[in-house]
């Protein structure tokens, strides 16, 4: 696989001890603990300690890790990234991100927590979430400021009061800044994830909002319910079409190397590697989407 | 540790426990454990609270559990942030965590 | 977040508690509200709860709601915030048939009151610790008469508190004087335990005691569960006469209990009537003492209060002993005459 795939990310919030326990029964794929927003300042201390605790102990079924701490303008952001890195997720998020610095701050505190952990140099991977004017206006260099940088995510709700207005249901406020953050990332050869939808009860309106994403370039969104997984993943779900012109890709590609051959031509078509490349993410997309692959050989319906 | 006043953490929602960290003179550990899963875990519940109470080099407490059906990793941390918000201390040692 | 309490959030609070039929009190210093997130303008409110000092009231959630965990979150916000506030042991007053919901949230029930009220406490050895702390104030009785005990609030101490602890402490052999904890009381409890205990410093077999959280006080016992004024009283009367009768008097082996009379007021002559029904129970005889009257009247404290605050010290010295007056005269009592002459206001 080139790419873990990150459709969905489960938030979770840091203080609530049944939903951590149970965030990997959803089978999202990444689960994202929250310090942050969704915690009191009374609790920050005993959320931090609550999602390392079972960060050191749980068994999340190899599902993608992510915490999001405290800013380091906060008290509370340091002890979140010492206590974090030594409970070793796969990833650590940073909120409200304005600035490259920004990033290069929380990193230089990660590489000291693990060289006192004796972790590899570069073993938490980090994501960050835009959330301002400012960090639209920044998104390319905040996508650079770091080799652990796996993806950057607009966070909308925060950046939509400052621009002074308000969500809309086609979201036509934030089209520029998601069209920014996903350039960001590609330029940047990183994840894109899009912001969280808050209203639970609306399923045609969520199912929209994805497609829309889906469309623009994104690599995933941010869950707030585990409802939200299934329609997800299956809007992400390649099509039998897309799978089957990608089956038909890779195998013209097999069979040119065993033959030698330098030209390949699907359906009479030229492929270059775009393509290749694309067919293999829609692969890799089918098989976590639970579409069962016909081996080799098998014929398909076009 | 040393208690000098009451400290409790944790919630007394589903999966979760509420404890409270009391001074208890020179009397040692005492545990008053109410638990929805007292009959299967409570002994373990007291292993895991003894255990981490001697983690945390505390050596007299009063110690409160309402448990509803928490983990041993959530009783855990329940009990440590009530540790040391009962000794008054917001510094927590990591390094000597487990 | 902690916001002062505005005239909407009280509002909201009573709209809560009145579809339970629970009353608003006047003394409370935090509430939790909880508001239907359905309704973005945060109009709805459908559970609350408060407190007034270490003592939880008034918590209540509408009966749509009820059953769905609101209460307990309630309770658990209370707590956080009394923790954090510094207290070591939390209370609560309810009704017998509820208290099994709140001793699975941890507390633990100390006595009850009749079949209207009983009170609970959150640490489970807090009355045992109290008790033990009262052995430190036994004395070996020095004769064969009963020891015995009487509970007061002395705000200020006076010439009649002096003269029933007299007359109390002549046929006992030890007489313990409760002084009420009640920081609501016009001069502090610790002032208020200073002044008898100056007062009384002759009497060999007098010892003061400041009651603490288990003497209860009748201007902080909650009455928003309760139907009617006379129920009030008399739960009041049953919950502190069984707490005094079946903890706090075998820790001090005391078999008498010693009560002010009180011939006008019909609410105290009830409490008496009370304690004369349940202290026999428990093998305590209870003794009703004539008051000291000054020129014709029963010296009251309220009298020396407002004496006091209007400043008319010549009078005040019939009242009280010179070691109240000395106080009332002190740099100390500046402030709380201040306070005095503004509540009479």
């Amino acid at each position: 696989m080139s790419e873990r795939l990150r459709r969905t990310m489960l938030y979770v919030p840091g203080n609530n001890a049944g939903m951590i326990r149970d965030a990997a029964i959803y089978h999202s794929d990444s689960i994202m603990f929250d310090l942050e927003d969704s915690v009191a300042y009374r609790q920050k201390d005993a959320a931090r300690m609550l999602v390392y605790k079972n960060l050191k102990t749980l068994d999340f079924e190899g599902i993608e890790t992510v915490v999001r701490i405290n800013g380091l303008d906060t008290p509370y952001g340091k002890d979140d990234i010492k206590a974090m890195v030594k409970a070793h997720p796969d990833i650590i998020r940073l909120p409200k991100t304005e600035t490259a610095q920004d990033i290069m701050d929380v990193e230089e505190l990660i590489a000291q927590e693990e060289e006192k952990q004796h972790l590899p140099l570069g073993t938490i991977k980090m994501m960050a979430a835009i959330e301002s004017p400012l960090g639209i206006i920044n998104a390319y260099s905040i996508a650079t400021a770091s080799d652990r940088l796996i993806g950057i995510a607009i966070g909308a709700e925060d950046y939509v009061t400052a621009m002074k207005t308000k969500r809309s249901p086609g979201g036509v406020e934030i089209l520029y800044a998601r069209s920014a953050v996903v350039t960001a990332a590609r330029a940047a050869g990183i994840g894109a994830f899009d912001t969280v939808y808050s209203d639970l009860n609306n399923e045609e309106g969520f199912a929209e909002e994805v497609r829309l994403i889906k469309q623009l370039g994104f690599d995933g969104k941010s869950v707030i319910s585990p409802r939200q997984i299934g329609p997800v993943h299956e809007i992400f779900a390649p099509t039998d079409k897309e799978l089957s012109f990608a089956q038909k890709v890779i195998e013209a590609i097999d069979e040119a190397k065993s033959k030698g051959s330098g030209v390949i031509a699907v359906n009479g078509k030229m492929i270059d590697k775009p393509i290749v490349e694309r067919a293999e993410r829609i692969l890799e997309l089918a098989e976590a989407s639970g579409i069962i692959i016909p081996s080799e050989g098998e014929n398909y319906a076009e | 540790m040393k208690i000098v006043k009451t400290g409790a953490a944790g919630t007394l929602e589903s999966s979760d426990v509420m404890i409270t960290v009391r001074s208890n003179g020179s009397n040692g550990i005492e545990i008053d454990l109410n638990s929805i899963v007292e009959k299967q875990f409570g002994k373990q519940i007291h292993a895991v609270v003894k255990k981490t109470l001697a983690d945390l080099q505390v050596e007299d407490a009063l110690i409160g559990v309402q448990d509803k059906g928490a983990l041993d990793c959530a009783i855990e941390a329940r009990l440590i942030t009530a540790v040391y918000r009962a000794a008054g201390i917001e510094q927590v040692n990591w390094e000597a965590l487990s | 977040m902690v916001y002062k309490h505005t005239e909407q959030t009280r509002k909201d609070c009573i709209e809560v508690l009145k579809t339970q039929g629970i009353w608003w009190e006047s003394d409370i210093t935090y509430s939790v509200i909880i508001y239907n997130s359905f309704d973005e303008s945060y109009t709805r409110p459908i559970a609350t709860g408060s407190f007034s000092g270490n003592v939880i009231k008034c918590v209540a959630v509408t009966p749509l709601f009820e059953g769905s965990g609101l209460a307990q979150r309630i309770i658990n916000y209370l707590l956080e915030e009394l923790y954090d506030c510094g207290f070591d042991n939390i209370f609560l007053f309810t009704k017998p048939k509820k208290t099994r919901f709140f001793t699975e949230l941890g507390f633990h029930q100390i006595a009850q009151g009749g079949d209207a009220v009983a009170l609970l406490e959150q640490n489970p050895k807090g009355l045992e610790q109290f008790c033990k702390n009262l052995k430190q104030y036994a004395k070996i009785p020095v004769n064969d008469l009963p020891v015995s005990t009487i509970i007061m609030n002395c705000n200020p101490f006076t010439r009649g508190h002096r003269y029933i602890i007299e007359q109390a402490s002549q046929s006992s052999s030890m007489l313990y004087v409760f002084i009420v904890s009640e920081d609501a009381s016009a001069f502090s409890t610790g002032a208020r335990i200073e002044l008898v205990r100056q007062g009384t410093s002759d009497l060999e077999n007098v010892v003061i005691i400041e009651g603490g959280d288990y003497v209860i006080s009748k201007n902080t016992f909650p009455s928003y569960f309760l139907k009617s004024e006379k129920i009030v009283n008399r739960s009041y009367a049953q919950l502190d006469a069984t707490i005094f009768a079946e903890h706090i008097a075998p820790a001090l082996n005391i078999t008498r209990r010693f009560v002010g009379e009180e011939p006008f007021c019909p609410v105290t002559a009830d409490y008496n009537n009370q304690l004369q029904e349940i202290l026999p129970r428990y093998g305590i005889e209870l003794t009703i003492i004539e008051r000291l009257a000054y020129e014709m009247r029963a010296i009251s404290a309220s009298e020396v209060r407002r004496l006091f605050a209007v400043g008319n010290f010549d009078e005040l010295t019939q009242l009280v002993p010179e070691t109240t007056m000395e106080y009332l005269k002190s740099e100390d009592a500046v402030s709380v005459r201040k306070a005095l002459k503004k509540s009479l206001k």
